[in-house]
């Protein structure tokens, strides 16, 4: 009986614990471009919370509606959040540099948006595709 | 001699100025929205139905600046698998069997006012926007392909491989169904006009004329007017946008 109750004290102070750590992922470097400012759209621990959400939201806005504001667009987190890496390059969404991959590893959260979406700033990537365009 | 004396009171004054205010702003308010069209934070309206004229009689052989500059704008890559590649405009060779006569028609989504593939989309997925262009919402297509089968102009295509490096504007991914969007994200930027007309005009024949089928002012509408155009399959009924001269 004792025993029982013990396991599940026990249990209950785990899940409290890493529930804990994956929520606040506090090693993990938040960059935002010097040239965009140093602020992000909400203060970052609505951003941290409900980021998620508010793209969520204007994905449907844009592509049933038609509107595209800036604000919560998804294009505007790469654009100030994603930075070259030290030789020029952007990181790849598949490394832990890339700033949206960088939390959902730590964070254990697998994310689709990149199956689809682009997740470099727009003018690199349109020098890089040049030559394997469709004719 | 008789003496005007205008007497005004506080309320008039206020409607009289206010009214001269509009004259004066109206004109930049009006120059604006031919400039960019709607605002951004402004959804799509059914006051406009975007459409294209094609007129096959222009279109030649050789050209294919339209296919090109679609494949260009969205990113659309060739993976060297004809029967499987992702396809939003496609030029057919028709042969009149008697004849011989041959006619170049570029073949695309005809953005239809009752579109079939609405019809079949069991998720809600694909749908008509309020400004008539047809859409798939990727973020609830599950890829069941039922759209395509549906669709008597075969415009839907199917991505079968991993996509790598997509395009902010054009997002796109395996697994889901995709077609010719109007070039929409120009649309919502208020350039109105679209990569293939464009092209077209520039570097092809000028056969794509691109414009809002409801102004009566639009050269498509007058275009519409003028000229007998035809829709492919008129007897479904579908109340095509894309309509065709000489076919």
């Amino acid at each position: 009986m004792y025993k029982k109750l013990s396991i599940k004290i026990l249990l209950t102070f785990v899940l409290i614990f890493f529930s804990g750590a994956s929520i606040t992922h506090e090693n993990i470097q938040h960059n935002i471009s010097a040239s965009s400012g140093d602020k992000c759209v909400e203060p970052t621990e609505i951003m941290r919370a409900q980021h998620h959400i508010f793209v969520k939201h204007q994905s449907h806005e844009t592509v049933v509606k038609g509107i595209r504001t800036k604000k919560y667009s998804l294009n505007n987190c790469i654009d100030c959040h994603i930075k070259p890496t030290s030789n020029g390059t952007y990181p790849s969404v598949k490394s832990e540099e890339h700033f949206c991959t960088g939390c959902h590893i730590a964070a254990a959260a697998q994310v689709e948006c990149f199956d689809c979406h682009a997740s470099k700033p727009f003018k690199k990537v349109a020098k890089q595709k040049q030559g394997s365009l469709k004719k | 001699m008789k003496k005007y004396e205008i007497k005004l009171n506080r309320r008039d004054f206020l409607k009289n100025s206010s009214m001269v205010g509009m004259a004066t702003i109206a004109p930049g308010v009006f120059f604006q929205e031919l400039a960019h069209g709607r605002a951004l934070d402004e959804p799509a309206s059914a006051k406009k139905r975007w459409g294209m004229l094609i007129n096959t009689n222009q279109c030649t052989d050789e050209c294919d600046a339209c296919v090109t500059a679609c494949n260009e704008e969205h990113g659309i890559e060739d993976f060297g698998r004809p029967t499987t590649d992702t396809q939003w405009i496609r030029k057919l060779k028709l042969t009149h069997d008697t004849s011989g006569e041959t006619i170049n028609v570029p073949m695309m989504c005809q953005h239809c006012e009752n579109p079939p593939c609405v019809d079949v989309c069991p998720t809600g997925a694909s749908f008509v926007r309020a400004d008539g262009i047809v859409l798939v919402n990727k973020h609830t297509c599950i890829g069941c392909r039922y759209c395509m089968m549906s669709c008597p102009y075969k415009a839907r295509s199917f991505v079968h491989e991993n996509l790598e490096n997509q395009l902010p504007h054009a997002p796109r991914g395996k697994g889901c169904v995709e077609s010719c969007t109007l070039c929409v994200h120009k649309i919502d930027n208020g350039e109105n006009t679209t990569a293939c007309a464009e092209a077209c005009s520039k570097d092809g024949q000028q056969a794509i004329l691109f414009g809002d089928l409801k102004d009566p002012k639009s050269e498509i509408s007058k275009q519409l007017k003028k000229y007998e155009t035809k829709e492919v399959r008129s007897d479904l009924g579908l109340n095509t946008a894309v309509r065709y001269r000489g076919i």
